[in-house]
């Protein structure tokens, strides 16, 4: 089977997509955005995201594939065959996914190769890479059977690819039931059912893709076959019923990790980090630099800052999570924890007015302690902001003197002590 | 063994159209020319041998065993080489990839299929051209291909349906030799060209309407012939006093 395998891996129109498979894995590893490079974690996820991009092509080209066997006339010469008809579907199978599987792992290697240098040590996640697989092996299953069912030339690979499309699209919003993540930080892991269950999915929809011709009469003439198609049919049936219940009721896809050795700067205030987000280390360092040159007397900050999920929730309020790279993502977290620290006691204001004034004061003060943190003005790319506050015009008081700067927080500072209490 | 295979009081249909009731059909070794007008059932008849159609009523018997299940059905394939009138073939894949793809539909053993391969692709007179792609190869190659994976297995029973179909004078006389270099197995050859079965043939079954109105060698063929019926030849004549007298039988 090994030589008829390689036969139809190098006659197989899919060689003709193969440069279609891997132009669209690439652009979709580096087209979006780069942020994940230099993380394990988030380059898994990345690499992992073409699957969704090219299962559906795939889908297309198995369709098309599946179909030769009709379109070429060759029903009589393999339903005249002793070898069952299976071993010949696995066999053409087995050769596309060999393609969107080669394309796919073209994407993962050079995620690697980039990641590698930056990321220290550690791999790729494998859990993020199978969930891709099932992705692409479930697709180009399900244009499989119908390229073999249907007597269309142009039919199945089209609604083949856009079904696929908008099927995957459609797990991925309904969360429980989807097949992919769009990023994936350290303190997040895939959960072993829900992993198995989406990869025992995927691999019933290759079963009835292998057993399409015994299960559909169309596919290939010859009565003699109804027995078998009783067994074949009951058995994928029972497998892909299995599979659905399995994903209906498999933990979420992801959990919260169990916390590892953090990795800590020196110095006070220093921070801990997952292992994983070491890159951003040097980074993070400067902040914490920016941050000792904070006024001193007016602002308490915490010894040691915390990136989410390395001690308990109940502790982690103010704890910090790199979002998609964007280390602006940190400041609010780092700004929280400073603000909290230093205003240790609240109660509502005596009238709404005060309220306001008070807020105002917060949220100013918020905005100014994020300029400086990060030595710079909010870019532009940055949404967001605290409401009636000019983001721009506070962030330009880091670059006015030390002593205006001081006396701007002061202010600020009064307004919030001495707002009167109810 | 001398019979090869039989159907007996074979009933045959596509839908509720039935194309053949209770046609009986013994083959043996050496080359039985099936012919008869398009419609006759010829097809229909060498798909049921070949085990692709089961019979909806009556019997097929390849080599003794009575086909009546995949089991059964699969056992018999090994044994059948089947070319179909419009055979298939992937256009990217070269005559050996073809041929040897063709053994391995018919499970010859993989330290076989190799050697039977090649000596298929010799025997069609195709080893010069064996890395050329099937869409490469010429109406007349492109059936020496075509037999070439029909006969790779050695089998001992060999449908092919209207091979000459297509094939300009030259290639048909090349066709003509390579059949009688087939001789010692049982070959079914269905045309609708008289002068084949003349050149090639050891025996004569003539259908028509899905039954079979003469059965003799071609010499039998040619001395039915009325002088008065229509034809070239004493045999193209005798197939049409059978014809035409099967016509007025009915």
């Amino acid at each position: 089977m090994t030589r008829i395998f390689w036969i139809e891996v190098r006659r197989s129109p899919l060689r003709w997509v193969f440069p279609l498979l891997l132009l669209v894995d690439l652009a979709a590893l580096f087209g979006r955005s780069r942020y994940w490079i230099g993380v394990w974690p988030q380059a898994s996820a990345a690499a992992q995201i073409p699957a969704q991009f090219i299962g559906p092509i795939l889908a297309g080209a198995a369709a098309w594939t599946a179909g030769r066997i009709n379109r070429r006339g060759l029903t009589d010469q393999t339903g005249a065959a002793a070898r069952p008809m299976w071993q010949a579907e696995l066999v053409q199978f087995a050769a596309t996914l060999t393609y969107g599987a080669a394309a796919y792992l073209v994407g993962i290697v050079a995620a690697a190769a980039v990641t590698v240098r930056q990321a220290g040590p550690g791999f790729l996640w494998p859990s993020y890479l199978l969930l891709g697989l099932a992705v692409i092996v479930g697709c180009a299953a399900a244009g499989h059977v119908f390229g073999r069912w249907s007597r269309s030339r142009i039919w199945p690979p089209v609604i083949s690819a856009i079904a696929s499309f908008l099927l995957v699209g459609w797990l991925q919003e309904s969360r429980s039931f989807a097949f992919g993540v769009l990023s994936a930080g350290p303190q997040l892991q895939v959960t072993r059912s829900a992993l198995e269950a989406r990869l025992a999915c995927a691999f019933a929809v290759a079963a009835v893709a292998v057993l399409v011709p015994t299960l559909a009469p169309r596919a290939r003439p010859g009565g003699y076959l109804r027995p078998v198609q009783l067994l074949a049919g009951g058995t994928a049936l029972a497998t892909l019923l299995w599979a659905l219940q399995s994903l209906a009721v498999a933990d979420p896809l992801r959990v919260q990790r169990v916390a590892v050795r953090p990795l800590c700067s020196t110095g006070t205030p220093n921070v801990c980090l997952w292992p994983e987000d070491r890159k951003y280390l040097p980074e993070i360092e400067a902040m914490l630099a920016r941050i000792r040159t904070l006024p001193p007397g007016m602002f308490v900050v915490p010894s040691t800052f915390f990136e989410r999920g390395l001690r308990e929730e109940r502790r982690g309020d103010d704890d910090f999570e790199v979002i998609e790279g964007s280390l602006w993502s940190i400041s609010p977290n780092f700004v929280g924890s400073i603000v909290n620290a230093t205003i240790t006691t609240f109660c509502p204001a005596a009238d709404a007015a005060a309220e306001d004034r008070r807020t105002h004061a917060y949220f100013e003060l918020d905005t100014w302690l994020e300029a400086r943190i990060n030595g710079a003005q909010r870019p532009a790319d940055v949404h967001g902001g605290p409401p009636g506050v000019d983001v721009a015009a506070v962030g330009r008081l880091i670059d006015t003197p030390e002593q205006q700067q001081i006396e701007w927080v002061r202010q600020r500072l009064t307004t919030i002590r001495e707002t009167p209490c109810a | 063994m001398n019979n090869v295979a039989s159907v007996s009081q074979l009933v045959q249909g596509y839908g509720k159209r039935r194309v053949m009731t209770g046609l009986d059909l013994d083959v043996g070794v050496g080359v039985l020319g099936l012919l008869g007008p398009n419609g006759a059932g010829k097809t229909t008849l060498l798909r049921t041998l070949a085990t692709v159609l089961p019979p909806r009523r009556g019997t097929l018997t390849v080599l003794g065993e009575r086909v009546r299940s995949e089991r059964t059905a699969r056992r018999a394939r090994r044994n059948i080489g089947y070319l179909p009138q419009d055979f298939g073939y992937f256009p990217g894949f070269t005559v050996y990839d073809f041929v040897r793809y063709a053994a391995w539909l018919r499970e010859v053993r993989r330290v076989d299929a190799h050697r039977r391969t090649l000596d298929a692709i010799e025997a069609v007179g195709l080893a010069d051209r064996r890395d050329a792609l099937m869409k490469a190869l010429s109406g007349g190659m492109l059936r020496r291909a075509g037999i070439a994976s029909a006969i790779v297995g050695e089998p001992r029973l060999l449908l092919l349906d209207e091979p000459t179909v297509g094939l300009d004078p030259a290639q048909r006389l090349e066709f003509r030799a390579l059949i009688r270099s087939l001789a010692g197995r049982a070959v079914v050859l269905s045309t609708h060209l008289v002068e084949d079965v003349a050149a090639v043939c050891d025996d004569v079954a003539v259908m028509n309407a899905g039954a079979v109105v003469f059965r003799g060698g071609p010499e039998a063929l040619s001395s039915a012939a009325d002088p008065a019926a229509v034809g070239d030849s004493p045999i193209e004549r005798g197939y049409m006093t059978v014809l035409s007298g099967e016509a007025v039988r009915a």
